[in-house]
């Protein structure tokens, strides 16, 4: 170890080149300058005045640069200490770079915090500090400066813990400023030892009657707790306003105070939250929660009663609305954030569902304390809830609904049906803005909730059976696009009421029987067992067997007369002897002239003519006009149907075609007189030889409650058609059945006493037309 | 010599269990254990948490959420005890009907086991006329002209099946889901042991029984078992006393009562105080909603309270026990908030040896006493917005086959069909399953199916999906095991179904 101790990398340098690159008196002056503008701005009745607040608005750009610029001077010069002398590097234009920047952050800082008027515990410890890290940067660079310089004795540690405590300030401001901006918690939220700080409390005194709450500290302070105090409380006072005690509202900000007693209109507080959205002075700002207009116009109602520190809501003889609104208040401020979350079978994590039920949850259990069965969650997964005071009956009113009315954002389904709830709870529900079913059945509701259900803008089903609404209701839930049904059953809103645009298909009306018979007054309730009897061709054996056979039993029918085959009297009846029928209290009806088909189009218009040359026969023996007709051959068409129309003919019988095939022994189709025309009437049970009684008593079942069995039979026996006689043992065991059997045989002109004949249905046979029946089976 | 080997064994026998010791069995089983206790770790870790159905002794039918939202509040459930007839009610069928007469064949046979036919029966063709109804164009027969006004509003599952062809066992399956006595509880108590119910002045599952016959599961239909016995279901009847037993006794008022209530409730708290058994509490408590029930139950089952037009539109006579009035009934109840109503009518067995059991005959009257009640209970829940989260479910507990009965090889003296649980049509409507639609698919006589065929385990498990429930999450510990309506064989939800 001969040689001298190692040079420091300066020794080797020149004069001149070791010479700073500024003069130490230069480097301080320099970064003042950059504070420059801001004195000038000081100055604030020169025409650019406006610079200051906008220049305020690079704080947050131009603080980077300190931080990166700051910190790298302090790194590079550890490098070079622990390289030795091996790298050189500029650290004094760095600090000096980073000294200009953080005294140009804070000057423009302080003109932000100027202009937007901000103060706080938070805001002036950053202040604090970013002033102390300007000054330690400027200081650290002269001293280093006049260390290059050698002018001073200040050994070379002094100058590089100075750089260290500027580096440690850094930090802590930078912090504080992050605070600021990104919240408090911001950085430590995600870290296991985080412990969150208890979120917002409202002193809301649950267990007291609304009307018992404090105006301003139950009220007021709530709202203000939820609109404002993240920018005009505690450590944050944005335009020097502090609204945390009663005291800071009348003390106000920087334009003044905030309220003036018993005038809102000229009270700043309620002035700015009043402006409209778009201004740029509204209050909250844009992206904040917004008051509701209940909040508003509670607070509105607390200036206008002087900004009163204390007074309940009782002695302060505050209007029925605002106290339901008060009810709600809990609900709406604590349900900023509610989230849908999606029902699924997956099963839920049990902290996501507290975190989902959140703040909320000490309410409902404490509503579920009191409403039992009547307040639930929507499911073991939701936080949403479900509100079902249908159970509680009448007992259940507007006053319960406004205490229930504190959790009505959250409220997604709600039944009232048969409560005593009126109008007056409109607020409320208007209040349940994310409900999805609303049921409002057999309630004193009326069309004076129609702008509170307009207001649902998730409504997908309202239920109003049993109320008094009317049709004046629905324009204001028309626009409503979620709603897919609307029950109005038993309400005055008919359904032939005007529809609005937008609910057309969403109404439902109950298909219930009243409506279907005050359509049709005349029609009679049908006995159970109710046949009708009819009797085609005029047979010899109609007034000898089978006439004789109903009186006795008592039984009514219908003889089709034509005088197609009335040449053959020993066969056939003659006219007299049809009059002989209508005498004995049958109906005869109307069986065409020729017998021919009027399925036919051409046929089918000579109908006309036909019956009344039968009419005209009929006439001559005492048998008035008919009302009744059989379709001959069982062929129709929509010809013949005219011309029925036209000659006044009431009811006409078919035959079992085209539901069943002629000649089969099968049941046809048993009238309904809602769905078969009344001149289309089919036949049940065509009389064949083969008919045995068992399928006989099928025919006759096979009628439905509202339906009637039509019978057709030809002669009792019918000799001269045996394909259709009935023999008259069987018809006699028949006509036994159905008096056992308990029915009531009627002829065909009684079933006008069922049938609404105004409006027939619209059968779908109506149209068609059936030929006349294949060539009868022979024996 | 036989002596000798067997004392050899038995010695060795006894050697080999002296070497066994306490070492021996913790090692055996350490793997058993471990594997046991891991599988109830990875449980928990995975999330097949237990859903927890406690309550307070004093409510045991309080209400609870859902496991998941819900689309059905509660059920109707029209049980048509007998087996209808799908093939005169809802399969339409042309080519049964070309088959009319002909001997089966021997494929349908083979291997197959019927209540009643023996050899070879003949086919039957349908003894109803088919048309297509609705928007939807569901083909219907002619016997159910009122139920035609709601087709579009019915979901059909046109491929259920069973594995049960007599009655008791079938109804049992369909009702409890083991098709044994006391083999498993009801629907209508899982329901509301899961749920709870609404309205805690009555029951929360109540059965109406109509058809002039208790079904043949007897009343273990809707016994809860081994659930807890408050949520077996309540009889209720339409005429008389609504439930047996719950009038004061003659010279007995309603104050007397409450006095006697209170003294009994007074030793009852003694004892719980010197006991602590909760059993005492629950009692409390059932005293409580009986004596509610008094005025409740009575209030309920009241027709007069409705006025003619529903009870024309029910086609209900008041005092007469019909399945109209129990329709009615199920109405009120379902507004009053009971959880499940079961009604049960008999008459639907359809063999054909008697008129009344005639498909052409007796069955027409079968059809009209439930057609009209049905209609109108659906357009009545539908009037009311209640169909929107009731779930109506009708059903029988097995079809009826496409031949014709042929009672010891004799066809029978009128016309019928024998059980076939191979194939047959159940419906929904409301509680959000899908209007206007069908699943499932038979082969062209409806005899075999040959499209999603559907179990009687799926429909619980689609029906307790409606109401809010992974049918594996609800269940009771029960003899070592996690009981559920679904039983251990794989359960689906028809999802198909779901609207």
């Amino acid at each position: 170890m001969n040689g001298s101790p190692p040079e420091s990398p300066e020794s080797h340098l020149s004069e001149r080149q070791r010479r700073p690159f500024l003069r130490p008196w230069q480097a301080v002056a320099l970064p003042l300058i950059a504070t420059a503008p801001v004195l000038l701005m000081l100055a604030e009745r020169l025409p650019w005045a406006w610079l200051a607040p906008f220049l305020g608005r690079f704080h947050p750009v131009v603080l980077h640069f300190p931080i990166v610029l700051l910190l790298l001077a302090g790194c590079l010069e550890i490098l070079q200490i622990a390289g030795r002398g091996r790298w050189e590097f500029p650290v004094t234009l760095v600090l000096f770079l980073g000294a200009t920047g953080a005294v140009t952050a804070m000057a423009l800082g302080w003109l932000l915090m100027r202009a937007d008027a901000v103060t706080g515990g938070l805001i002036e410890a950053h202040e604090r500090d970013g002033i102390i890290v300007a000054v330690l940067a400027v200081v650290t660079l002269s001293a280093r400066l006049l260390a290059d310089a050698r002018r001073t004795p200040l050994p070379r540690w002094a100058g590089r813990a100075l750089l260290a405590v500027t580096g440690v300030m850094l930090f802590r401001t930078s912090h504080e400023g992050a605070r600021v901006t990104h919240g408090e918690e911001y950085l430590e939220e995600h870290a296991p030892w985080f412990k969150p700080k208890p979120k917002t409390v409202f002193a809301f005194p649950l267990s007291r009657p609304v009307l018992q709450w404090d105006l301003y500290a139950h009220v007021v302070t709530p709202i203000l707790q939820a609109r404002c105090y993240e920018c005009h409380a505690a450590r944050k006072a944005k335009g020097g306003l502090l609204l945390d005690s009663w005291a800071n509202v009348q003390r106000g900000g920087k334009t003044g105070g905030a309220v003036v007693p018993a005038k809102p209109d000229e009270s700043l507080l309620f002035q700015r939250i009043n402006l409209p959205f778009e201004h740029h002075d509204h209050m909250p700002p844009r992206r904040k929660s917004q008051l509701s207009a209940e909040e508003m116009a509670l607070l509105r109602r607390w200036i206008l009663l002087g900004a009163p520190a204390q007074g309940t809501l009782g002695s302060l003889h505050l209007d029925n609305r605002l106290v339901t609104v008060v009810g709600q208040l809990p609900g709406l401020l604590l349900d900023k954030n509610a989230v849908v979350p999606d029902a699924s079978d997956e099963e839920p994590d049990p902290a996501a569902v507290a975190k989902l039920r959140g703040d909320l949850a000490g309410v409902v259990a404490e509503m579920q304390a009191r409403y039992p069965q009547v307040v639930a969650y929507e499911s073991r997964q939701s936080g949403d809830l479900e509100m079902n005071a249908a159970v509680a009956g009448k007992s259940f009113g507007d006053a319960d609904l406004a205490a229930v009315g504190r959790v009505a954002g959250r409220i997604v389904w709600a039944d009232f049906s048969g409560t005593a709830i009126t109008d007056r709870s409109a607020a409320v529900v208007a209040a349940m803005k994310r409900l999805r079913v609303l049921r409002l059945g057999r309630t004193a509701v009326t069309d004076l909730m129609a702008p509170a259900l307009g207001k649902l803008a998730h409504l997908e089903s309202l239920n109003l059976f049993g109320t008094a609404v009317t049709p004046a209701l629905l324009p204001a839930i028309a626009p409503i696009n979620s709603l897919r049904r609307v029950y109005v059953g038993e309400t005055r809103i008919a359904s032939d009421a005007a529809c609005p645009e937008g609910l057309r298909g969403k109404i439902l009306f109950p298909a219930t029987f009243s409506q279907a018979r005050s359509a049709s007054p005349a029609r009679r309730a049908k006995p159970a067992k109710l046949v009708v009897l009819t009797f085609d061709d005029a047979v010899k054996s109609h007034l000898t067997v089978v006439a004789p056979l109903l009186r006795e039993l008592g039984f009514r029918a219908t003889f089709f007369i034509t005088p197609r085959w009335m040449g053959d009297q020993s066969n056939f009846l003659t006219w007299a002897e049809v009059g002989q029928l209508h005498r004995m209290g049958f109906e005869i009806g109307n069986h065409s002239w020729t017998h021919a088909d009027f399925g036919d189009p051409n046929t089918g218009k000579l109908l006309g003519g036909e019956l009344q040359r039968v009419e005209a026969e009929l006439a001559k023996v005492g048998v008035p006009k008919p009302i009744s007709f059989a379709w001959s051959g069982n062929a129709f068409g929509p010809e013949g149907i005219e011309e029925l129309k036209k000659h006044g003919y009431q009811l006409a019988r078919r035959g079992m075609q085209p539901e069943v095939l002629y000649g089969a022994v099968k049941v046809g189709p048993a009238l309904d007189v809602r769905r078969h025309h009344p001149l289309l009437i089919p036949t049940t049970g065509d009389a064949y030889p083969a008919w045995t009684l068992e399928h006989f008593k099928e025919v006759v079942a096979s009628a439905q409650l509202e339906e009637i069995v039509v019978l057709t039979f030809h002669g009792v026996p019918d000799p001269a058609h045996p394909w259709v006689s009935t023999p008259q043992e069987k018809f006699h065991a028949y006509m036994m059945y159905l008096k056992e059997a308990g029915f009531t045989a009627i002829a065909l002109r009684e079933l006008a006493n069922y049938y609404d004949l105004s409006s027939p249905p619209a059968d779908r046979l109506l149209g068609t037309r059936s030929g006349r029946d294949a060539a009868p089976p022979k024996p | 010599m036989k002596d000798r080997e067997s004392q050899l064994i038995r010695e060795l026998e006894t050697q080999r269990l002296e070497a066994q010791t306490r070492r021996h069995f913790l090692r055996t089983c350490a793997t058993g254990m471990g594997a046991m206790f891991l599988s109830t770790m990875a449980n928990r870790a995975f999330g097949s948490a237990e859903l927890d159905f406690t309550r307070p002794a004093v409510s045991p039918l309080a209400a609870l959420p859902p496991q998941f939202a819900a689309k059905a509040r509660r059920v109707i459930y029209l049980h048509m005890a007998g087996g209808p007839s799908q093939l005169e009610l809802f399969e339409h069928k042309p080519d049964l009907e070309k088959l009319n007469g002909q001997d089966c064949p021997q494929s349908f046979l083979a291997g197959k086991r019927f209540a009643f036919i023996t050899g070879t029966p003949k086919m039957l063709g349908p003894q109803a006329q088919f048309h297509q109804a609705g928007k939807s164009g569901t083909w219907l027969s002619d016997r159910l002209p009122h139920l035609e006004r709601c087709v579009d509003d019915l979901c059909f599952i046109r491929s259920m099946r069973t594995d049960q062809f007599n009655h008791a066992p079938a109804q049992l399956l369909m009702q409890t889901g083991s098709p044994r006595l006391g083999g498993g509880a009801s629907l209508g108590s899982w329901v509301t042991y899961g749920l709870g119910t609404e309205n805690q002045n009555l029951p929360g599952f109540i059965v109406l029984v109509s058809g002039g016959k208790t079904p043949d599961g007897g009343k273990s239909l809707w016994s809860s078992n081994f659930l807890p016995s408050v949520y077996q279901g309540v009889q209720c009847r339409a005429k008389g006393d609504p439930v047996l037993y719950l009038s004061n006794p003659a010279g007995v008022s309603r104050g007397l009562r409450r006095e006697v209530l209170d003294a009994i409730e007074e030793a009852d708290r003694q004892e719980h105080a010197a006991l602590g058994d909760p059993e005492t509490l629950t009692r409390i408590a059932q005293y409580e909603m009986a004596f509610r029930m008094q005025i409740s139950a009575s209030d309920a089952m009241d027709l007069r309270q409705e006025p003619p037009e529903m009870h024309a539109k029910y086609g209900t006579e008041v005092g007469k026990e019909s399945f109209a009035n129990n329709c009615l009934l199920a109405r009120r109840l379902a507004e009053r908030g009971v959880r499940f109503i079961q009604l049960y009518h008999w008459g639907w067995d359809s063999h054909g040896s008697t008129e009344s059991e005639a498909l052409n005959l007796g069955f027409h009257a079968q059809c009209r006493q439930v057609d009209q009640p049905i209609a109108a209970l659906l357009e009545d829940l539908k009037g009311r917005g209640m169909l929107e989260d009731t779930l109506v479910v009708w059903g029988g507990e097995f079809g009826r086959t496409p031949m014709q009965e042929n009672r010891g090889g004799q066809a029978n003296k009128f016309i019928g069909r024998d059980h076939h649980p191979g194939a047959f049509t159940i419906w929904m409507a409301g509680g959000g399953v899908k209007p206007g639609f069908g699943y499932g698919e038979t082969d062209a006589v409806g005899y075999d199916i040959v499209e999603n065929p559907v179990e009687v385990r799926d429909l619980h498990a689609t029906i307790l999906h409606q109401l809010g429930f992974d049918h594996r999450k609800l269940n009771f510990r029960f003899q070592g095991l996690d009981q559920k309506i679904t039983g251990v064989k794989p359960a689906k939800v028809i999802r198909d179904v779901l609207a």
